[in-house]
């Protein structure tokens, strides 16, 4: 590994680990109190391994080695693991574009419905997003390929633009 | 910790940042009530690939 790309490692990793402890803290403090926010660790990665016992779940998702590509090839990156009451309930990661101007939400899935009741999870993961956009001084958000139509129509509700040619949505962080 | 007065390019300290984040919470969380049971989005054959 390259001594900068080591460098970038310890630098976003400190930034991360703010980003998810203050999103963790506006979360708590708005009612969610059973709901933790942790990096994707090897806990994580062990817990959504029952994801591919559901019946319902779109996507045969590969977490453990998408992760590990994702986390060496991005040093930028932004990830978070969601648990309620001790259960994982949802896994995200990004990182930054090319030229930093904007932060790419690149995979996101929340846990199968068919395993269990859970909150929802993507007002949490938006929150996250913005805190590290911010940090980071990105100055939009990209949620990249949404699964489906229903999806899409979801995410432009908090008021995203979908991008055909790339296939992602955007909005500005003010 | 007394990091919190670091601002960032725009000059938002992390506690402006977080009172941002608490206001936009409360508009997600109602947008939030009708979450579609199979969220998901990405590529990850795209990212294994190392595309």
């Amino acid at each position: 590994m390259l001594a900068t790309h080591f460098d970038a490692e310890r630098r976003y990793s400190k930034i991360r680990k703010e980003a998810l402890a203050a999103a963790a803290e506006v979360i708590q403090s708005s009612g969610k109190t059973d709901l933790r926010l942790s990096e994707i660790d090897s806990k994580a990665l062990s817990a959504c391994k029952i994801w591919d016992f559901s019946q319902s779940r779109i996507k045969d998702w590969d977490w453990v080695e998408g992760y590990s590509v994702f986390r060496f090839r991005y040093p930028k990156r932004f990830e978070m693991a969601l648990w309620e009451t001790g259960k994982l309930i949802g896994l995200s990661m990004g990182r930054p574009t090319y030229q930093g101007s904007a932060l790419r939400l690149d995979v996101v899935e929340a846990a199968p419905l068919d395993l269990g009741n859970r909150s929802s999870i993507f007002d949490s993961v938006l929150v996250a997003y913005g805190i590290y956009a911010r940090l980071i001084n990105a100055k939009e958000i990209r949620i990249m390929h949404p699964v489906n139509r229903e999806v899409r129509t979801y995410y432009e509700r908090f008021g995203y633009k979908y991008v055909g040619n790339g296939d992602y949505l955007y909005r500005e962080v003010l | 910790d007394k990091r919190r007065k670091k601002r960032n390019r725009d000059g938002w300290t992390l506690d402006e940042i977080k009172r941002k984040a608490e206001h936009e919470l409360k508009k997600y969380q109602k947008i939030a009530e009708n979450e579609p049971s199979d969220l998901a989005s990405g590529d990850m054959d795209k990212i294994i690939k190392g595309e």
